[in-house]
């Protein structure tokens, strides 16, 4: 014999359904996105990534001190 | 603010009316259904090209009338908003029958590499649509810029009051494409200069989507999102969106064109894209002379795809002959009506390099400055400046044609990055066209205006490096993405920097004939003219800005050259005659105060000074007023009735 359930009452929803939007909003901006084929690609050196860095440095200090006239 | 509300709506009719045109065609050549963005930004730019190329026509024929330009504006709109009904049933009965349905553009499946972090995506979308807020600002302003009030509103105000499109002898920009004066001519028989710099406005946010479409072949619709919203924080581009110049509508032209055809040549897409791609690239050739240059560059990259892609050679060869048939019957009619009048199809340019060369004899000395450069040139053709250019251009932009047309620092920062990075299909060809626009930039004209057909381009480049970012170290990765955020932030907020002061008036607070009254030096004068003078009234001036004089002007220059006699006059009572017997009936005097040598002093301000104006004399003053401009110079302007 199957013991018959007892029904449970329905759980309600309170939130706000643009709260809720917002919730989404908030946590798909936070989640990093899916991975894809050609995201597994061996890293670039790590020299060269600094002086990459270097020059986005100087290029964009030098261009700030032309802009502002010094 | 009612004004600006206007204006708006203004603008809002005529992209309504320009997508009107526009959508049927994209539809019957059923090639962007599929991509929403892709139908919306074809639509509206096709629109715009075919409006544009009516209004001249209408020109042409003597028939530019406020009423008749308002009557064919409301049937684009109706039949844009039955356009709008269909496509809604359309999208109503594929849902409701899902077999039908075509399919939306899948974002995720567009690249094989992963989207950019939501964060950032979203972060850099926000950051453009600031800098494009702060650019609609600026754009709610009345114009008052020379750039802009010289001839680009100028003339098509001057078309619109003889409601035709005529050659001027003493202008030689009338001879010019004009195609987007003729949107400006459309936004004036609207509303006026305000909604014209709207237009542009427009464009600007036209040509950050058509980077989009132009990205999502080579980078994915997620990073393309990106790649157009660096284009909207150019500064230079959202600068020039608050103005109406024609740069920002040749670079939607030329990436509109380099978009459709990407997709045959490349994508392998319906050949019925090459159709837009001709039509765009008439677009372009209607807009400016450089679309030439950039036609010649893209033409050597395409050279070198015939070359790579051998089975489909002929194709691609087609392709190229039916775009080029389709630009010239296009954009033609513009250069032949220069060779027309001027003996030049590209007036001024191949007269300037006629005067360049060196008269050829025996011990004669050759032409300081080589053909084309025009005294334009800063850094010196063939040297090692060459390879420094776009450092130069990028720090040192005022030498190029102004600060405010900068190109900023992203560019110059992370392109370089590319060299870097894997391969990517489709880039270099893109590059390539860069380089080869850039070289005959340099040669030709360096001027940094010219530069924004590369912008999207470039764009396309800085989205694939910050693809490429994310296989960096922590460290690097980390640094360099806080100083690029850092620069977006700043280029984002720029735009409400420049339009600090004009916060009142673009927001309504201000009256626009309070702010003109400020700012424009012969507004006062154009009021007084406006409101009190008979229509019959002409005007001759001597300040070169005429825009806000309803009435009809004449440069003082101008009449000078045209009249023989005129430099001959001696006395005030001479001078009153000859000017009534040309027509003229009222003189506007501008003279520097204050200066050792007055600039603009000339015959007219001597006479007057030589006879007391007023009383019963041949000259009677209306009007005087000072005005003192942004340097600090002041300027006396009298409004004289001859008698």
């Amino acid at each position: 014999m199957i013991a018959p359930l007892r029904e449970t009452d329905s759980r309600e929803t309170r939130t706000n359904p643009s709260l809720h939007v917002v919730r989404r909003f908030v946590a798909s901006t936070l989640l990093k996105p899916h991975k894809a084929s050609a995201d597994d690609a061996p890293r670039v050196p790590a020299w060269h990534a600094w002086l990459f860095t270097a020059w986005i440095i100087a290029a964009v200090v030098v261009c700030f001190a032309a802009a502002l006239g010094l | 603010m009612l004004a600006q509300l206007i204006s708006l709506l203004s603008v809002t009719t005529i992209a309504l009316a320009s997508y009107g045109v526009g959508r049927p065609i994209v539809r019957a050549l059923d090639i962007a259904e599929r991509d929403r963005l892709a139908t919306g930004v074809w639509s509206v730019s096709l629109g715009l090209i075919l409006a544009g190329l009516l209004l001249a026509v209408l020109g042409l024929f003597g028939l530019l009338y406020v009423q008749a330009i308002g009557v064919l504006t409301l049937i684009g709109c109706f039949w844009a908003v039955g356009e709008m009904g269909r496509s809604h049933i359309r999208r109503y009965e594929e849902e409701l029958l899902p077999g039908i349905r075509p399919g939306q553009l899948d974002d995720a499946d567009c690249a094989p590499w992963s989207p950019p972090a939501r964060w950032l995506l979203r972060g850099v979308l926000v950051l453009a649509g600031l800098a494009c807020l702060g650019s609609l600002l600026g754009a709610l302003v009345p114009p008052t810029t020379a750039a802009t009030l010289d001839y680009h509103l100028e003339l098509p105000k001057t078309f619109l009051t003889r409601h035709a499109i005529y050659h001027m002898p003493h202008e030689a920009r009338s001879v010019s494409p004009l195609l987007a004066e003729m949107w400006s001519l459309w936004a004036l028989a609207l509303d006026g200069g305000v909604a014209a710099v709207l237009i542009h406005w427009g464009l600007g946010v036209l040509l950050g989507l058509a980077t989009v479409l132009l990205a999502t072949s080579i980078v994915g619709r997620p990073w393309a999102w990106i790649a157009g919203a660096v284009v909207l924080l150019v500064p230079g581009i959202s600068g020039q969106m608050a103005e109406a110049q024609n740069d920002v509508a040749l670079a939607l032209m030329t990436t509109l064109a380099l978009g459709a055809w990407w997709r045959v040549a490349s994508g392998g897409e319906s050949r019925r894209w090459l159709l837009l791609a001709g039509t765009a690239a008439g677009g372009a050739l209607a807009v400016k002379h450089t679309a030439l240059i950039f036609a010649a560059a893209a033409g050597a990259a395409s050279c070198w795809v015939l070359l790579r892609q051998a089975p489909r050679r002929r194709a691609l060869i087609e392709g190229v002959v039916v775009v080029g048939v389709l630009a010239v019957v296009l954009g033609g009619p513009w250069y032949l009506r220069a060779a027309w009048h001027r003996g030049d199809p590209v007036y001024p340019f191949l007269t300037r390099l006629q005067q360049a060369e060196p008269k050829k004899g025996p011990g004669l000395i050759c032409a300081k400055h080589p053909p084309g450069r025009s005294g334009k040139l800063n850094l010196v053709p063939f040297s090692a400046q060459m390879a420094a250019a776009p450092w130069h251009v990028t720090m040192h932009p005022e030498r190029f044609g102004g600060r405010r047309y900068q190109l900023g620092a992203l560019l110059l920062a992370v392109v370089p990055g590319v060299v870097l990075t894997r391969r990517l299909r489709g880039l270099g060809v893109l590059l390539a066209v860069v380089l080869a626009y850039g070289i005959q930039w340099y040669l030709l004209r360096q001027d940094v205006r010219l530069l924004f057909p590369v912008v999207p381009l470039l764009s396309v480049a800085v989205a694939w490096v910050w693809i490429e970012m994310r296989r960096f170290p922590a460290g690097p990765r980390v640094i360099a993405g806080t100083v690029q955020a850092g620069v977006l932030l700043v280029c984002g907020l720029a735009p409400f920097a420049q339009c600090r002061g004009q916060l009142a008036v673009a927001g309504g607070l201000e009256s626009r004939a309070e702010y003109l009254s400020r700012i424009e030096p012969t507004y006062p004068a154009a009021a007084v003219v406006n409101e009190l003078l008979k229509p019959d009234a002409h005007i001759l001036t001597q300040d070169t800005r005429t825009f806000y004089f309803d009435r009809a002007v004449t440069r003082e220059d101008v009449h000078r050259r045209r009249s023989a006699g005129y430099c001959r006059i001696s006395s005030p009572a001479v001078l009153s005659n000859h000017l009534r017997g040309e027509g003229f009936t009222h003189l506007l005097l501008a003279e520097d105060v204050g200066l050792e040598g007055n600039k603009r002093g000339t015959i007219l301000n001597r006479l007057a000074e030589a006879e007391p104006i007023g009383g019963e004399q041949s000259l009677k003053e209306l009007m005087q007023y000072r005005f003192r401009d942004s340097q600090g110079d002041v300027r006396r302007y009298r409004l004289v009735m001859l008698r």
